[in-house]
């Protein structure tokens, strides 16, 4: 008891081991999602049919390229998540609401806040401004709408940190896939080379700047809001406007001429393959930089709690001490499950996978249920058990000498 | 929340329509005249009036009031564009457009590099030809092919409220 005083954090602990999906038809939120969902969607159809009549085989390789994009950066986001991974139905919920919603919404507004730029300042400087002064605002707010609605739909899924950072980068992925289609055929001219040109400077260059962070950064920021109770409700707003101006101010600079180097004049395509990451790199590291950094905190917030959340068990039947140092980090679970796999077979490595999960959900059912004999702990350390025995008879079988 | 995105989504349509309001006509020819938007600044020019804001422009020409729009716009292309641009291209088929007072008139796009000043330039430009019941007109708005569609809103607005009898 007293360790587990001792681990246990500052602030109320998360409700995890909650699997709440998208589709709640009994909150107001998920109905409005659906409907702008819908709505936008005729939108977005519309417009990915003009892109297609532009240039149908540009249409087809811009999408066929930012797949490759897309697949590794959703499965980076996802496994982010070390202990309790998001629900999928909600994770692709996000992403939708950034590709069909945000986008669609993001394009009218865009334009008619240019010619507001353009009316107050002449064309000139809206021609150099434009893109900085309208476009942070409109579409951060556009995407925050997006995790905010997440957020209503399942309110037990928003647990810390870390889930504000992949329901925002999810919805920022899904914006940026949809974006870059558009740029592909509409600004890069659509035909193979530019295509090819944009997805260069687009996403191999700059990839790994842009909407993913600057959501991300918003996810967090309303996480903070809706998870830090134990604040006072002025100190987590300021908190959460801070994440959400920091991701604004990212978005201003990436599309403002300050510290603008990218090339202009006629270079080679070597100078140009060297010139245009450099460029990206000094407007989009120091914010990478400051995104990886939060993350690394929200992970080290969420191994905390798990410590604090396990810290009744160790020691018990269903978790020893040295089996809570390998479940911590992902990386150590990973080893130990290739280690078994060497030692006793693919069939005790998924057996250990198992127990591990297992072990992971003890921990976070602890997290909402307060009595020690519930019957949900108690069958969750009892299918602990289980897979332990199984484990150890396969551990056995391998080490047995072959007849 | 929805008022959230409302003021996102339609805040900006409403600040631009407020920010429209067109200033005093100024007569360009005898039934003829538009109303510069704040920021425009009209002069002067040959029989017409040109109007300025940073690097975009628009030129009112008064025309021939018994030809009909498309005939309007082909000879400003043979007269006035095409003997002082290099690669001028033009875009495909004529748009019908109809000004506030119900004049209806036709619209082409255009790109190509102009001499000017002793120097070549490359300009984005649209060509709006509208004849009216007596009075014919030409508006030419251009600027550099970056900044061009940051004046485009405003021009499309003074050519709607422009008259032409």
């Amino acid at each position: 008891m007293a360790a587990e005083i001792q681990a246990r954090p500052r602030g109320r602990l998360p409700r995890w081991a909650c699997r709440a999906s998208l589709f709640q038809p009994r909150e107001p939120a998920f109905w409005l999602y659906l409907l702008l969902l819908v709505g936008t969607g005729l939108l977005a159809l519309g417009q990915q049919r003009s892109l297609r009549e532009m240039s149908p085989s540009g249409w087809v390789l811009s999408w066929a390229l930012l797949a490759l994009y897309l697949v590794p950066m959703v499965a980076l986001v996802y496994l982010l998540d070390a202990y309790e991974r998001e629900p999928p139905s909600l994770v692709v919920g996000a992403l939708a609401w950034g590709a069909v919603a945000a986008t669609s919404l993001a394009g009218l507004a865009n334009h008619d806040w240019g010619a507001v730029v353009a009316r107050l300042g002449g064309p000139d400087l809206a021609a150099q401004w434009t893109a900085a002064l309208t476009a942070p605002l409109v579409e951060e707010t556009l995407k925050a709408v997006g995790v905010v609605l997440i957020y209503l739909i399942a309110r037990s899924e928003l647990n810390g940190l870390m889930d504000g950072f992949v329901y925002g980068a999810m919805v920022g992925l899904g914006f940026a896939v949809v974006e870059n289609v558009f740029y592909f055929v509409g600004q890069f001219g659509g035909q193979p080379a530019g295509v090819l040109g944009g997805f260069f400077i687009r996403v191999l260059a700059s990839g790994l700047y842009g909407h993913v962070l600057y959501s991300g950064l918003t996810g967090m920021g309303i996480a903070w809001f809706v998870t830090r109770t134990d604040q006072p409700r002025g100190r987590r707003l300021v908190i959460a406007a801070a994440f959400c101006l920091a991701a604004v101010l990212a978005h201003f600079l990436w599309n403002s001429p300050l510290l603008n180097l990218f090339p202009t004049g006629a270079l080679s395509p070597l100078e140009l393959l060297v010139a245009i990451p450099l460029a990206a790199a000094v407007k989009g590291i120091p914010f990478l930089v400051l995104v990886v950094l939060l993350v690394v905190l929200a992970r080290r917030q969420e191994r905390r709690w798990l410590e604090a959340a396990a810290a009744g068990e160790v020691g018990g039947p269903a978790l020893a001490a040295e089996e809570l140092e390998v479940l911590e980090r992902p990386a150590r679970r990973w080893r130990a499950r290739r280690a078994m796999r060497r030692r006793a077979g693919r069939r005790a490595a998924s057996l250990l996978r198992r127990l591990q999960r297992q072990q992971l959900s003890l921990a976070m059912l602890r997290t909402r249920l307060g009595d020690e004999d519930d019957p949900d702990l108690v069958g969750q350390r009892q299918r602990i058990a289980h897979t332990r025995q199984a484990l150890q008879a396969a551990v056995g079988r391998a080490g047995r000498p072959s007849p | 929340m929805l008022l959230v995105l409302a003021a996102v989504v339609l805040g900006g349509r409403v600040a631009g329509s407020a920010l429209s309001v067109p200033g005093p006509p100024v007569q360009v020819a005898a039934g003829v005249s538009v109303r510069p938007l704040s920021g425009w600044r009209p002069v002067r020019q040959g029989p017409g009036v040109l109007l300025t804001r940073g690097s975009g422009s628009l030129s009112v020409l008064p025309a021939d009031g018994d030809a009909d729009p498309a005939t309007l716009a082909g000879a400003y292309v043979r007269q006035a564009l095409a003997p002082n641009a290099q690669g001028l291209s033009l875009s495909q088929g004529l748009e019908t457009v109809r000004l506030d007072g119900g004049q209806v008139g036709v619209r082409f796009a255009y790109q190509g590099t102009f001499r000017g000043q002793g120097r070549a330039t490359p300009l984005q430009g649209e060509v709006t030809a509208v004849v009216g019941r007596r009075a014919g007109v030409v508006f030419d708005a251009w600027a550099a092919p970056e900044v061009y569609e940051y004046g485009r809103s405003d021009v499309q607005a003074m050519i709607e409220t422009a008259e032409v009898a």
